[in-house]
């Protein structure tokens, strides 16, 4: 050792101190560069091109076949069975033939280790295209449609890239998108299984050593297993970068990169259209932290991005984080209530008793609830004397008509476009009867594992029983949620809904209230669309009662599903919100029925802005006719629907949005005039204090005029 | 002179700050350090795949700091800084999977009566015996250790490196420190035969 401290240590120890003191310097990778000439196989050096994590790159003649090629001469001490290996697997990877991967030509060794003959590319890296900026939207949908169909090649053979990024990418003079190093960034590698292993890319030489890890999904910094996702993680990121011209997740050090993709999001893209809007989603999608939110697939994700490019968003996978709970006032009495997602309104009739806060604090639950959220715009509230909301005592004789003056109110908060009914267990009956009532205020029914009277039923006897000596512990999740009943987790999370929904006097006088329901009269009066669904074996209510139900109700469509839980989120849910969703869209499309609604028209005229006069019209179309004509001479409208005293402040507020020759309609009126005009939506407004948001339209034309 | 110093690399790294070439600078010392500081990295780290990552990073920080580098030190305790800085912070990342984490302080457990069940194995291999020991060391310990011992640094010069703060309470702390290593490290030996008592 050329210095040590020697009088730090004493004679006896020094041996060891300075043995564990050793540091042995390490030589750093060097490249070594062939000069042009030198040989290589049958490939003949003409220059240096470019280094890479794996190696340098020259422009090379080949002699046998007298065209050029991209050398690749691997770096890195390799044993012979890695050599073997390597060579194996490379060849392998040879017979990819896809426009959108570049080719391997050749895969052979010599004594300097092993080398790759690519097809030369002429044209430059996505690193450089978005070192000059970002890309135009169109720009983003293509080369992301070229990379998804290279990706898609790949994982077809198994293998999984690991290192995408835009120094991977090749952007061709001829516009077409490359693959690079496909795979070999797994090959090279001792452990490919290690998290190491997937960061071996960044390159310790300076001049190349800011880092690579940018687009490491958060299994790879994990070192968890990698799969297609991971792929689609760096995807995400590379889209990122082409459309914001920045890094989704950058820092000062690979440990802050690493972090970041572990605990944070990253800045939002900014967005200026729907396409824009919708390749945002897609982004976030890509970049979900749990690899099962995010794209299956490649081609899942080339049809989402083909989405994108008209302005589609894709679903989101994540789950929804709790929306706030708000208070509706109902006569004398607040009902707590929440709204979540977009789609078909669906209001959500709670059985016997309800928790809709309890709902969200279980992860499957969640899952059903944000699927349910994507499709549709959901109103879920507490029945009254429940959960979080009045704890009123529940009187029998008033059981009925309490509980459908609570659909009343919450039908009223799904704004002003009809919706549709999902009443579950005791609600299925409570929107029969609402259904049978108010047909002109709602789209559709669904009714979900009920039946039309609850009186004489086994079940309430059982019940009753648990309610009595087991409540607050989970014990009724035997008869609710059958199939998960034996989940210690489950049970605990049932235990805490039992408790946040109700004490045990509560629960037993909600109990006796529901045994005087009968809506069997009402069976035969409903005259909406409506679909009734059950599980054959709900230990709750029987599955004939279901059937009964639909049955009875004129046009109604049964649909027997698989399982035995009573509640719909418990079990296996796919199909039931398939089915939800497909009978909430077909509602939506449906016209508002034989009843003629009045509509209120309120105009100016082009010039004087401060004159608002207000007409009412029998029916909506004449009134959306009338409209129309002061639109085309230059003035504004707006037309909403209903008694004319509460629709005309309305129509008023919304001609504050309208401009000269615009129509804005609400959505009630696009609703009803669907079929004959055609709407561009303006987004969902609050018009006047105390009245539900609207969700305003403008006209564009009419449907005949194309 | 010490192991990986170079007379060259103050004197090259000053001229690029100079001229304004951080990234000269940058590559200077990562020419003329590169090696050491890679093996004091792998001796801290035990690991030459987590040495050659975290070598990266100091490269990086490097390249990002060299700017603002004013001769308060050696370019060459400055870059230990780093390196020992940016070991630890890889020591407490998430990513990081593979060593075991070592104990910070307890380093006790080299003189632990426990071990003496071992110690007619260990006084056969004193190679096996050191890897033992080794292991039980803290990252502190080994850094202090081969900075000290093999990389010959002044006790000022390893309190800049791995202090925060006043250089001299940290050097004698770090004495101190260094003393209580030698003493575990000698009761070690002595009861595994390895040495004889005094």
């Amino acid at each position: 050792m050329a210095s040590s401290k020697s009088d730090d240590v004493d004679s006896t120890l020094e041996p060891f101190v300075r043995e564990l003191a050793r540091a042995p310097d390490l030589e750093l990778a060097k490249p070594q560069r062939l000069a042009p000439g030198a040989r290589v196989d049958r490939y003949v050096v003409v220059e240096h091109i470019g280094d890479g994590g794996m190696g340098s790159v020259y422009r090379a003649r080949d002699s046998r076949l007298d065209r050029f090629v991209a050398l690749k001469r691997l770096k890195g001490a390799l044993d012979s069975e890695r050599v073997a290996r390597f060579l194996r697997e490379a060849r392998a990877l040879a017979a990819i033939s896809h426009p959108n991967v570049v080719a391997i030509h050749d895969v052979g060794s010599d004594q300097d280790g092993p080398f790759l003959a690519l097809e030369l590319l002429d044209g430059e890296t996505l690193r450089d295209r978005v070192g000059r900026g970002p890309l135009p939207a169109e720009e983003v949908v293509r080369v992301g449609l070229g990379v998804l169909a290279a990706l898609g090649a790949v994982h077809q053979r198994g293998v999984v890239h690991r290192d995408l990024k835009p120094e991977n990418l090749f952007a061709t003079r001829d516009g077409q998108i490359k693959l690079l190093d496909f795979g070999l960034a797994k090959l090279t590698h001792d452990r490919v299984d290690g998290a190491v292993a997937d960061r071996g890319s960044v390159d310790t030489r300076t001049g190349a050593m800011l880092g690579t890890c940018s687009y490491m999904a958060p299994e790879q910094v994990r070192g968890d297993a990698v799969d297609a996702r991971t792929d689609l993680f760096a995807f995400g990121a590379v889209l990122y970068e082409m459309l914001s011209a920045r890094r989704a997740f950058d820092g000062a050090t690979s440990f802050q990169v690493w972090h970041r993709i572990l605990q944070t999001e990253p800045p939002a893209l900014e967005t200026h259209d729907a396409v824009t809007t919708a390749l945002a989603c897609l982004v976030e999608r890509c970049l979900a932290k749990d690899p099962a939110d995010r794209f299956a697939s490649a081609a899942a994700a080339m049809v989402a991005l083909e989405a994108a490019a008209r302005g589609v968003a894709p679903e989101s996978r994540r789950l929804l984080a709790p929306p706030p709970v708000q208070y509706a006032r109902v006569g004398a009495v607040h009902l707590a209530w929440q709204e979540l997602g977009h789609g078909p309104a669906v209001v959500v009739v709670p059985g016997f008793i309800s928790n809709i806060e309890g709902l969200w604090e279980d992860d499957d639950c969640r899952r059903f609830l944000t699927r349910m959220a994507e499709r549709n715009r959901v109103v879920m509230f507490d029945k009254r004397g429940t959960g979080l909301s009045d704890r009123v005592a529940a009187d029998p004789r008033f059981g009925l008509e309490d509980r459908v003056d609570d659909v009343i109110g919450m039908v009223e908060r799904a704004g002003d476009e009809r919706p549709v009914l999902l009443g579950v267990s005791e609600g299925g009956a409570i929107v029969i009867q609402y259904a049978a009532t108010y047909p002109e205020r709602i789209a559709g029914a669904v009714v979900y594992a009920s039946t039309a009277r609850f009186g004489g039923n086994e079940i309430l006897s059982v019940l009753a029983e648990s309610v009595r000596t087991t409540w607050g512990t989970g014990g009724s999740l035997r008869l609710f949620g059958a199939s998960v009943a034996d989940d210690p987790e489950k049970l605990r999370w049932w235990a805490r809904w039992e408790r946040g929904a109700a004490s045990p006097g509560t629960a037993a006088a909600h109990l006796a209230a529901t045994e005087h329901l009968d809506v069997r009269s009402a069976l035969r009066l409903v005259r909406v669309p409506c679909l009734v669904m059950h599980r054959p074996g709900d230990p709750a209510v029987d599955v004939e009662a279901g059937r009964i139900i639909a049955e009875r109700i004129p046009g109604a469509r049964f649909v027997e599903l698989e399982g035995c839980d009573h509640m719909p989120m418990l079990g296996d849910w796919e199909r039931f919100l398939d089915e939800l969703h497909a009978h909430a869209s077909a509602c939506q499309g449906s016209k508002l029925g034989p009843i003629a609604h009045p509509a209120v028209v309120a105009t100016t005229d082009a010039s004087r802005h401060s004159d608002v006069a207000v007409a009412a019209f029998a029916d909506i179309p004449s009134a959306v006719e009338h409209a129309l004509a002061v639109a085309a001479a230059g003035g504004r409208a707006a037309v909403h629907t209903g008694a004319p005293d509460r629709a005309a402040p309305i129509a008023r507020a919304a001609l504050g949005i309208a401009k000269d020759g615009d129509v804005i309609a609400s959505g009630l009126v696009r609703g009803a005039t669907v079929e004959r005009y055609r709407f561009e939506e303006q987004g969902v407004r609050l018009l006047v204090d105390g009245a539900p948001a609207t969700r305003l339209f403008s006209i564009a034309g009419r449907v005949d005029a194309g | 002179m010490a192991r990986g110093e170079s007379p060259d690399v103050d004197a090259r790294v000053a001229r690029c700050l100079a001229a304004g070439d951080d990234r000269g600078a940058a590559e200077a010392i990562a020419q003329e350090l590169g090696p050491a500081l890679r093996g004091y990295l792998c001796a801290v780290l035990r690991s030459e795949d987590d040495a050659g990552e975290v070598f990266a990073d100091v490269c990086e920080q490097v390249l990002k700091n060299v700017g603002g580098f004013r001769g308060e030190s050696t370019v060459k305790t400055w870059a230990y800084r780093i390196a020992w800085r940016t070991a630890m912070h890889f020591r407490r990342s998430p990513g990081r999977r593979r060593a075991a984490p070592l104990r910070t302080e307890d380093v006790s457990g080299i003189a632990q009566p426990a071990r003496s069940a071992t110690a007619q194995h260990l006084r056969t291999d004193a190679k096996d015996w050191l890897a033992r020991i080794r292991e039980e060391l803290s990252i502190e310990d080994q850094s202090l250790l081969t900075l000290r011992v093999d990389r010959g640094l002044s006790w000022n010069d390893v309190a800049v490196v791995m202090g925060d703060g006043d250089v001299a309470k940290t050097s004698a702390l770090l004495r101190k420190r260094f003393e209580r290593i030698k003493e575990r490290l000698r009761a070690a030996a002595m009861r595994d035969g390895l040495v004889e008592e005094r």
